[in-house]
């Protein structure tokens, strides 16, 4: 069961001010705009579906030591694929830079506090 | 300014940015929960029957490391522990710095995902805190 906490006012203002700030920086801004363009293409998707199924495939085989030439061949090719797809590129590119951004507001953030915001806001369990 | 589905976007400054931070961390350290904590903190941190307890049990915990390492830990040792641990939580202070802590970290959270749900990107994950480590 979730607890829904309350976000006190003045501090409700100055956090959706902030969340508003950080929506519309560059990079964050630039990182939104490249997933929306990423989930209307259907063929970065099928590539991105391609990848991951096969991945998951070649882990199970590798379990079993069971992976030949022709399966590694087959990953390099579809992650050439992915490499070469500029909507996917362009996404995981942009999402580094949106990372980035949030990382060096975290660090902002905690040196004015005085403690690391993001390990108090991380989620307590699995 | 850019445009968006033909919305012109303004961009956020890295002043506007900033100033967002120092108004949203401020506002954090003025609320309530974090009042409490500190509170509580300071009160626990003076309170020298508690203080007292926190060394035994981390005295024995620190005894105990290596053999935890190798699984060695024999059955009077691990109820040993439990006793110290125990008896530690028994002061009030304790309790009450705990559930202070807790309720603000709780607040941190419902915070960090405001942040979340604005960016689209988890924000304590991105900033390289998940829920293991």
């Amino acid at each position: 069961m979730t607890v829904k906490t309350n976000i006190p006012e003045a501090l409700n203002l100055a956090l959706n001010n902030l969340a508003e700030k950080i929506k519309f920086s560059e990079p964050v801004n630039n990182y939104q705009i490249a997933l929306e363009r990423f989930t209307q293409d259907a063929e970065a998707h099928k590539i991105m579906e391609d990848l991951s199924a096969f991945q998951k495939y070649i882990r199970q085989k590798q379990n079993n030591n069971q992976i030949t030439q022709q399966d590694l061949e087959k990953l390099r090719s579809l992650q050439t694929k992915a490499q070469e797809n500029k909507v996917i590129t362009s996404y995981a590119h942009s999402q580094e830079e949106a990372i980035g951004q949030l990382r060096e507001i975290n660090t902002e953030i905690s040196s004015l506090f005085g403690m690391d915001f993001a390990s108090l806001a991380k989620k307590s369990s699995c | 300014m850019i445009t968006k589905n033909n919305i012109e976007i303004e961009i956020s400054t890295d002043q506007e940015i900033s100033s967002a931070i120092r108004d949203f961390t401020n506002a954090l350290v003025d609320s309530p929960p974090y009042k409490n904590y500190e509170r509580k903190s300071e009160i626990f941190q003076n309170d020298p029957a508690a203080q007292k307890a926190l060394q035994e049990y981390r005295a024995k915990a620190k005894d105990l490391q290596t053999k935890q390492m190798f699984n060695t830990v024999t059955e009077a040792e691990q109820q040993d522990i439990q006793r110290l641990w125990i008896a530690f939580l028994g002061f009030k202070s304790v309790q009450d710095f705990f559930d202070a802590q807790g309720e603000f970290q709780a607040l941190c959270r419902a915070c960090a995902q405001v942040i979340s749900d604005n960016c689209g990107l988890d924000y304590a994950t991105s900033c390289g805190s998940s829920c293991c480590g």
